[in-house]
């Protein structure tokens, strides 16, 4: 097909493209070039943003998250979605109204998980099995959850845990979802660490963090997750309270899982020290942490109708049992996360041990495990 | 020019058969869900389908829901591929034009007509999910119609948020067309214009599922078009809805300049 080219035709091709160039620069490149734009640098030391962030808890707003976790965990019964939490994409909508009063959905395309956080319990709705369950009380130990991973608790969890030797420096403040940022660098003094270093941006007009990436060892980006959208004032308690639907099966649990009934349940009177890490949590005997700082390693006991399951979702995933003595390993790794099942040749004895710590930790915590295995718990 | 247009779209038995076929699979749809009265199980099969055993008023979405994703968009692409393509192929082209029928004139007839197909499809099917679901499933009666949060939805509530999804699908549906449409400008074969809009279609939904394709996701014509289901929760983010509009005003403001700018210049020779 033949075309006429005139001036016309020219000015009428010209008039398109500016439109489109012009609705590009609008849409793209106008909100990408103001992020860019520098922030004027904090006059704030890195610990008083650290402070800050800290003191953030009862900001109350609303906003939408994302979080993108890169951690190939194999997805194991009854550990509920960990691995998709950890290694996909967690989409959030957040209602803020303080510590004991909030509200996260988990947004899929075809349904949502919403969780109701309140003073003296924790409500999850899930629309696609319509349960609506109540839980008692917070446990000592529960599996992650998405609001863990909302960048304010996330950033909170981790500047809360820093210990003496993990080095803070600021970084450029930029703008994040339109808001000024303080950046903050956390490096760890460890180096059984696998975190290679977090960086942290919290508002500076409210101190609420905004944004966390957690770089492994490799250098990838291992957690990154980021608060958009973010509208400060107090939600509607409306939007606060549970649904009361009719056609919902309600459940009141006193466990929200298996890792809390677990907890619950444990027989075991774990020792104060391992590897050379002290318990951080005495009180929580039957289900310990140890280390401090960025070095923690939690150690959960496994009963062992669970320990064979759990070995065979595992093994049946590519990770390979280790004949040690007084038992065997198995381990799970990932860049970040590293767990180690450790099975004590009695039978008894079987244990999670997990941290974002370098693999040969966990095989000193597990082989000294069951080389020298628990006693029962006074009066179990 | 625009009334002319509007008669042959509703006068033509094709743009009923088209529609009609739209309309049918919902039905066999809500046939086999109301025999069997096994629904997909939650989270599975397609949009809110698994939540309208007994809530026969939330089917127009999922009846929407269920044509979304393939014939909904082929049936729009065809209708759209014809608008120029269609007249140049059949050899009515130059005819319409000497009438005198400026060419601007015309574009705007042919895209107001393709705008009307599209809101007279998914209106159709609308309503006919909605009787369909009725009286096929069941009402509220003894269930509640809630929303994706599990708070309750009141009639007027599900109303509201039926109509707004039925407006914001017919304009997802537009953005394609001006894709269909610009190609149906540079081509006489209605076929290749069809199947062009199918192309993008095709190469969006697979990029819009690409991790790698993340910087570029928010820009393509399908990243929001499932944004419809935002009405159905509680309270509604109108984020996704609101750059959905904005991503399709702009796709339909530039094909359809490039549209105008390639037809008012092009020499018509068929």
């Amino acid at each position: 097909m033949s075309t006429v080219v005139s001036r016309a035709a020219r000015r009428r091709w010209a008039s398109v493209a500016g439109g489109t160039a012009l609705l590009v620069g609008s849409l793209g490149v106008a909100p990408w070039a103001w992020s860019a734009v520098g922030v004027a640098p904090t006059s704030a030391s890195a610990e008083a943003v650290v402070e800050r962030a800290l003191a953030s808890g009862d900001v109350s707003y609303s906003a939408t998250g994302e979080s993108r976790g890169s951690l190939a965990l194999p997805d194991v019964r009854g550990f509920g979605g960990l691995a998709s939490l950890v290694g996909g994409t967690t989409r959030t909508r957040i209602w803020w109204a303080g510590d004991s009063h909030w509200r996260v959905d988990v947004v899929g395309l075809t349904g949502e998980q919403d969780t109701y956080g309140l003073p003296s319990s924790t409500t999850t709705w899930d629309y696609e099995t319509r349960r609506l369950v109540t839980v008692a009380g917070e446990p000592s130990a529960r599996l992650p959850r998405a609001d863990d991973l909302v960048a304010p608790r996330a950033v909170q969890r981790l500047l809360s845990a820093l210990g003496p030797t993990d080095r803070l420096s600021l970084l450029p403040a930029r703008r994040i979802g339109g808001r000024d940022a303080d950046g903050l660098r956390v490096v760890p003094g460890d180096a059984r660490s696998t975190i290679a270093r977090a960086e942290v941006w919290v508002d500076r007009a409210t101190g609420l963090p905004l944004r966390l990436r957690m770089v492994d060892r490799a250098g990838d980006d291992a957690l990154v997750t980021t608060l958009s959208g973010v509208r400060l004032g107090r939600p509607d308690d409306e939007v606060l309270r549970p649904p009361t639907t009719s056609t919902a099966r309600r459940e009141l649990e006193t466990a929200p899982d298996l890792v809390a009934r677990l907890a619950a349940r444990s027989t075991w009177q774990m020792p104060d020290e391992l590897a050379g890490l002290q318990a951080s949590d005495p009180a929580a005997a039957g289900t310990p942490t140890y280390g401090t700082g960025l070095v923690r390693v939690a150690v959960l006991p496994l009963p062992g109708r669970l320990t064979r399951e759990v070995v065979a979702n595992v093994t049946s995933a590519g990770s390979v049992s280790e004949d040690v003595a007084g038992g065997s390993l198995v381990r799970v790794g990932s860049s970040l996360l590293n767990v180690v099942l450790a099975v004590g040749d009695d039978g008894r004895h079987a244990y999670v041990i997990t941290g974002l710590v370098d693999p040969t930790l966990l095989d000193e915590l597990a082989t000294e495990l069951l080389a020298s295995p628990p006693p029962l718990r006074y009066g179990r | 020019m625009i009334r002319v247009e509007l008669r042959k779209l509703v006068g033509r038995p094709r743009t009923w058969i088209s529609i009609g076929l739209l309309c049918l699979l919902p039905v066999v749809v809500a046939v086999l869900l109301s025999v069997t009265e096994i629904a997909p199980r939650p989270g599975q099969g397609p949009t809110l389908l698994s939540a309208v055993l007994g809530n026969g008023a939330l089917f127009p979405a999922a009846a929407l829901g269920i044509v979304l994703p393939f014939f909904l968009p082929i049936a729009v692409a065809v209708q759209a591929g014809e608008s120029v393509a269609g007249e140049a192929s059949a050899g009515t082209l130059r005819y319409l034009l000497v009438r005198p029928v400026g060419r601007t004139r015309l574009l705007v007839a042919k895209l107001v007509s393709i705008i009307a197909f599209t809101l007279l499809a998914v209106v159709a099917v609308a309503v006919v999910g909605y009787v369909a679901g009725v009286t096929l499933l069941g009402t509220s009666g003894t269930l509640t119609t809630t929303t994706l949060a599990g708070t309750t939805l009141t009639p007027a509530d599900l109303a509201w948020r039926t109509g707004v999804m039925v407006l914001y699908i017919g304009w997802s549906m537009v953005g394609l067309a001006a894709v269909s449409m610009f190609l149906s400008t540079i081509t006489d074969s209605p076929i290749a214009a069809a199947l062009g809009g199918l192309a993008v279609l095709v190469s969006s939904t697979v990029l819009v599922a690409l991790d790698a394709a993340g910087s570029v996701r928010d820009y393509l014509p399908t990243r929001y078009w499932l944004a419809w289901v935002d009405l159905f929760r509680d309270p509604v983010p109108w984020g996704d809805l609101t750059a959905g509009v904005l991503v399709q005003t702009g796709y339909v403001v530039v094909l359809l300049g490039a549209a105008w700018a390639n037809f008012t210049t092009r020499d018509v020779t068929s």
